[in-house]
């Protein structure tokens, strides 16, 4: 009932009370009264209550806004929060996928799909079985398929020049709701090291074909092709010519380092007469032998060596280097003998020398990369030290074994054996 | 009359050398720097044996040696590969292309060169 009505009613009634002149109205009127004065309390009262409760709902109402106000905050800050991680996510230089329990991608960051070679289909909520289907790098799905329900690592070629190393790792998000959470990593070491050797043969090329012109001039100069030569000019032209010569060695030497590196050292392997590819290595070092008035001998072998399967360029310059080092360690008219024969059934070739020797407490060293004997060095001579290291690469790509006998100041015998 | 010689050279100062030594040997020398102009003076000029060059700008020394090796006019012309790549995989790839021989710069002097053509036109 409206309150005013209810006022109206009452103060008219009090009135009537007061002025109506029949007693027997005024009874009646008096209870009306009482009827609506009662309405009327109680009403106000009721009225009380409900202004106290709306209160306390407008409070709690308010408290709750606060609170919402509050959680929305919280919800764009957890909003935001996760749009942090997954793009921090995204750009990890590491592919990254999350499995759930049913081994169903629920994340996977640009760099999983650029490795898996997915980018126009969408891999989320489906199975790796199922990705394998369209992605052009099966490989690293293989691998991952059977490792999914373990901690698990490996490297895998996934592609010519890309080892990946795919690690799998299981997660936990909940009791009874675990997945599998798993990072592809590109080996990055030999990424470097891939690199460094394209440098290497990069730039060994480029020095390769001026070093070419430089000899073949000077080589005319010394024929007189351009004219006569006195005895001075003569002599700086030859110093020259060698020097060069040792710069082709040096630049070739560093190919052949940069190969050994990359793991390409052996080719192709065919049967190869071996007596003539000595004789060709040997063919190279004529002027060299002849300058420095060294007696070069090359036993050859009393019964025939049948051919042996090498890859005959590589086996080349392992003669090259020991023939080499024996002219360049050796006194003028010194001695080297190369000889050729069969041992234990492996081919044996080795070359002896009357030069400096290699002193007793560096022979552990002979074969490592840039070592140079103490006294070699002394000499004056130029070496790479890579030439040993580069030999032992390519015998040992043949299952061979090389290896050396020396008395300092008396002389090295360098010797390798191959299996036929 | 005098054996014809073409010399497919990019490195200028190489084919100036080469040039003097084989003139000077009694050849009549021609040059390309190039591939493309390589493959134009075989065709034009019908040499009598190519020296060739394997790192050319255009067209590369075994993009010369197919062509030339295509055209019934100029298939039976001898060549010399004369470079610095010196790898099995590339003396292999230029003897099967019908390269004659195959001599790594570095490695051979001129007169060793001047041998090496005079044995193949003997």
């Amino acid at each position: 009932m409206d309150k005013k009505l209810l006022v109206f009613i009452n103060c008219s009634l009090a009135l009537l009370l007061l002025f109506e002149p029949f007693m027997f109205i005024k009874f009646g009127a008096f209870v009306a009264y009482l009827i609506s004065l009662f309405c009327l309390l109680t009403f106000i009262y009721e009225g009380k209550e409900i202004m106290k409760e709306s209160e306390i709902a407008r409070k709690k109402a308010k408290v709750l806004a606060e609170e919402l106000e509050k959680s929305d905050e919280e919800r764009i800050k957890l909003k935001d929060e996760k749009y942090k991680a997954l793009i921090v996510m995204d750009t990890f230089e590491d592919g990254v996928i999350v499995l759930d329990k049913n081994d169903k991608v629920i994340f996977i960051n640009s760099k999983a799909e650029n490795l898996l070679e997915i980018q126009n289909e969408d891999p989320l909520k489906k199975t790796l079985a199922k990705i394998e289907t369209f992605s052009k790098s099966k490989a690293i799905i293989q691998a991952l398929l059977p490792n999914l329900k373990q901690n698990f690592s490996a490297r895998i070629n996934a592609k010519k020049d890309l080892p990946l190393d795919i690690f799998v790792s299981l997660i936990k998000f909940r009791e009874s709701d675990k997945g599998s959470l798993i990072i592809l990593r590109e080996a990055l070491g030999n990424q470097t090291d891939s690199s460094k050797t394209q440098l290497i043969s990069l730039v060994s090329h480029q020095l390769k074909s001026p070093l070419a012109s430089i000899k073949t001039a000077l080589k005319m100069l010394l024929a007189g092709d351009f004219g006569a030569l006195n005895k001075d000019q003569k002599e700086v032209l030859e110093k020259t010519y060698i020097k060069n010569d040792s710069l082709i060695i040096l630049v070739n030497d560093l190919l052949n380092a940069g190969r050994v590196e990359d793991g390409q050292i052996i080719s192709t392997k065919s049967p190869t007469n071996f007596e003539a590819l000595v004789d060709s290595a040997v063919g190279a070092y004529k002027d060299a032998i002849a300058e420095k008035k060294i007696k070069f001998k090359f036993k050859k072998p009393e019964e025939k060596i049948p051919a042996i399967n090498i890859d005959a360029e590589k086996i080349k310059i392992v003669i090259q280097n020991f023939i080499d080092n024996a002219i360049k360690y050796s006194a003028v008219g010194g001695e080297v003998t190369a000889s050729l024969g069969k041992v234990d059934g492996n081919l044996r070739f080795k070359v002896k020398d009357s030069g400096i020797g290699i002193p007793l407490n560096e022979r552990g060293k002979m074969f490592s990369e840039f070592f140079r004997g103490t006294n070699a060095i002394k000499t004056g001579k130029e070496g790479s030290g890579f030439g040993l290291f580069v030999s032992k690469k390519i015998i040992e790509g043949h299952k061979g074994k090389i290896g050396f006998d020396s008395k300092e100041n008396q002389g090295s015998v360098f010797y390798f054996d191959l299996p036929f | 009359m005098a054996k014809t010689i073409l010399i497919v050279e990019d490195d200028e100062f190489f084919r100036g050398l080469i040039t003097k030594k084989l003139s000077g040997e009694g050849f009549s020398v021609l040059s390309a720097p190039d591939g493309e102009k390589g493959i134009e003076k075989i065709r034009e000029e019908s040499p009598d044996l190519v020296l060739l060059d394997l790192l050319l700008p255009n067209v590369d020394g075994f993009g010369v040696l197919s062509k030339m090796k295509e055209n019934p006019a100029t298939n039976k012309i001898p060549v010399i590969i004369l470079s610095n790549l010196g790898q099995a995989e590339d003396i292999e790839k230029a003897t099967k292309l019908g390269a004659n021989d195959f001599l790594v710069k570095a490695q051979f002097t001129a007169e060793e060169i001047i041998e090496k053509i005079k044995k193949i036109l003997a």
